[in-house]
């Protein structure tokens, strides 16, 4: 079979970026212990509304210095919509959805997560500057996805 | 009938995928004779801010790029604490050149009676690279909790009056601050020099 | 010659390529997660006695969360825990004691003299499950700080607290939070027999595939 030096250069380079790159995932999983974070706990997604602790969603101070947001991501808002946290506090948050995938992205952070029914997503994250961020929704869920949106305001 | 080159670039995958198993299989197999608990992948460690000698605020997170040993202890203990800080500065003497990559923090959990300047002192007495810290109660309870250590003040008859029980193991953070190894209170010199190294190579 | 090296060994490869994939997506080991240092801490029981998380090293425990006055709101935990308590011996932890602890979130009003009729009332014997309070600032740092479980004090004096059963292993690494709703305690008794597994796998060449199980197989619950 006749391949023409061109096609035999693409598919070399494609194979070797397909080799490096798989090396590369297999050295962040194995060698550095990258993972991608793993759900934090089942919940019925029919009961979101009755079980604890989504059944009162808001801002608890657990610890002097820790605050934990229990945040439930419905269409199309979050509740609560608005966080206020000191400065310098470490913030888990702890969200779930009762009716379709959402997202949520912290923007300046690195909180940035799906949010799937029957599922609870944990992240956390120290605000250490008094300002500002925009929760957001990225994940299309339906047609008021783009006034998905929510406030961490850092005092 | 296969053709050599296909031959070839099906090796090459599979060559990767038996490269990334062998790679899990050395760093699991190589692990040599360790001495205290392995943390791997390593385990969150908080970040604090107690007081040292000169007044200023001294945690892990100071020392990133370096191994942090930390342990829990006060001047006045009579045989846990200077045991194993005697062990730490003969691990470090063992280490030789390598001692500059790690740094011991002694953190006193009786701050009635060890202010940072006596900590200090007392850890430099074991090794000149030792650091000594202290803090509130307050402070002191939420650090040694989240490193699962606990300290109590327990009376006693005779001229000491209180004593603190503690926990007594070490524990050791890598360059990142991610802790990585918890080490008994019997573990020996050569033991820690040991794990140092180990830890140090990666 | 050239091309039946080159055949076995893509061969060989390919039978270490299928075994790890086997290993990633059947799962047979599977492994609690684990998660972070359980906190240090010195309560009292019910005996008044100390006890500190150094009494527990080596032992598998389960932590949960009530108070004496709590009532009825209690009575689905304290239930399970005692369910638990008369079940253990089903689990084959590989020689690991195993501890129920259940810590007071009113620590003010709980004292060791409260704990110990609360106590006889659930059935906790002291030896294998305890009741413990202490200093409300301690259990604020362990409740709150180390187990993250938040708990506060309503206008009517009852105690408004997410209900958790959080399991630590041997090692003092806190290896599953059950903190929605209520864990069967069936659940319990598994996460309690992975555990198990992992103890009686601590040494040989079985370590090894249980560390391969924490790097390739998703985590049971």
């Amino acid at each position: 079979m006749k391949v023409h030096v061109y096609e035999k250069a693409f598919l070399s380079i494609g194979g070797g970026m397909l080799l490096v790159f798989l090396g590369a995932l297999a050295f962040a999983t194995l060698g550095a212990g990258i993972h991608l974070p793993d759900r934090a706990g089942s919940i019925d997604p029919q009961a979101v509304r009755t079980t604890p602790p989504f059944d009162d969603p808001g801002v608890r101070e657990i610890a002097p210095g820790k605050y934990e947001v229990v945040m439930v991501a419905q269409a199309w808002s979050f509740d609560p919509a608005e966080v206020r946290i000191p400065a310098g506090s470490e913030v888990t948050f702890r969200i779930t959805s009762p009716d379709v995938i959402h997202g949520i992205h912290v923007e300046h952070t690195t909180i940035n997560v799906m949010v799937v029914p029957g599922q609870i997503s944990e992240m956390r994250y120290t605000f250490r500057e008094p300002r500002e961020h925009l929760i957001i929704c990225h994940e299309y869920c339906g047609i008021g996805h783009h006034y998905m949106y929510g406030k961490v305001i850092v005092e | 009938m296969i053709r050599t080159r296909f031959l070839l670039a099906g090796a090459a995958l599979a060559l990767l995928a038996a490269l990334a198993a062998v790679a899990v299989g050395i760093r699991l197999a190589a692990l040599p004779e360790l001495h205290g608990t392995l943390l791997d992948p390593p385990l969150p460690a908080a970040e604090f801010a107690l007081t040292s000698a000169d007044g200023g605020a001294v945690g892990p997170q100071d020392f990133r790029g370096r191994l942090v040993v930390l342990f829990f202890g006060f001047t006045n203990c009579p045989d846990v604490c200077p045991l194993t800080m005697h062990r730490l500065g003969s691990a470090m003497e063992e280490l030789g050149d390598r001692a500059d990559q790690v740094q011991v923090i002694l953190v006193s959990v009786d701050p009635e009676r060890d202010p940072p300047a006596k900590v200090d002192e007392y850890a430099k007495r074991f090794h000149p690279s030792f650091i000594g810290v202290t803090g509130s109660d307050d402070e002191l309870r939420t650090v040694t909790s989240s490193y699962g250590i606990y300290y109590a003040r327990t009376e006693v008859e005779g001229a000491l009056g209180y004593t603190v029980d503690h926990s007594a193991s070490t524990l050791v953070l890598d360059r990142n601050g991610g802790l990585r190894m918890i080490w008994p209170f019997d573990t020996t010199p050569e033991g820690m020099a040991s794990d140092l190294r180990y830890l140090i190579r990666r | 010659m050239k091309r039946k090296v080159l055949t076995g060994s893509l061969l060989a490869m390919g039978a270490l390529l299928v075994g790890v994939s086997f290993f990633a997506i059947a799962q047979p080991l599977t492994v609690l997660p684990r998660m972070a240092l359980a906190p240090g801490f010195v309560l009292t029981d019910q005996h008044g006695e100390r006890l500190t998380n150094e009494d527990l090293r080596g032992k598998l425990v389960v932590y949960t969360l009530a108070y004496t006055g709590c009532g009825e709101a209690c009575a689905p935990i304290n239930r399970t825990m005692a369910e638990l308590a008369a079940r253990l011996d089903e689990v084959d932890t590989g020689g690991a004691p195993v501890r129920l602890v259940t810590i007071s979130v009113d620590p003010e009003r709980d004292t060791p003299a409260a704990l110990r009729s609360a106590a006889e009332g659930l059935g906790a014997d002291g030896q294998v499950w305890r009741l413990a309070s202490g200093d409300p600032a301690m259990v604020r740092q362990v409740v709150g700080g180390g187990f993250e479980v938040f708990y506060e004090a309503r206008d009517d004096g009852t105690i408004r607290f997410d209900p958790a059963f959080v399991v630590v292993d041997g090692w003092g690494i806190t290896r599953a939070r059950n903190r929605v709703g209520l864990p069967d305690v069936e659940l319990l008794l598994d996460q309690l027999r992975l555990l198990g597994n992992e103890v009686r796998a601590s040494t040989g060449v079985a370590r090894f595939a249980y560390e391969a199980a924490h790097l390739f197989s998703c985590y049971a619950y």
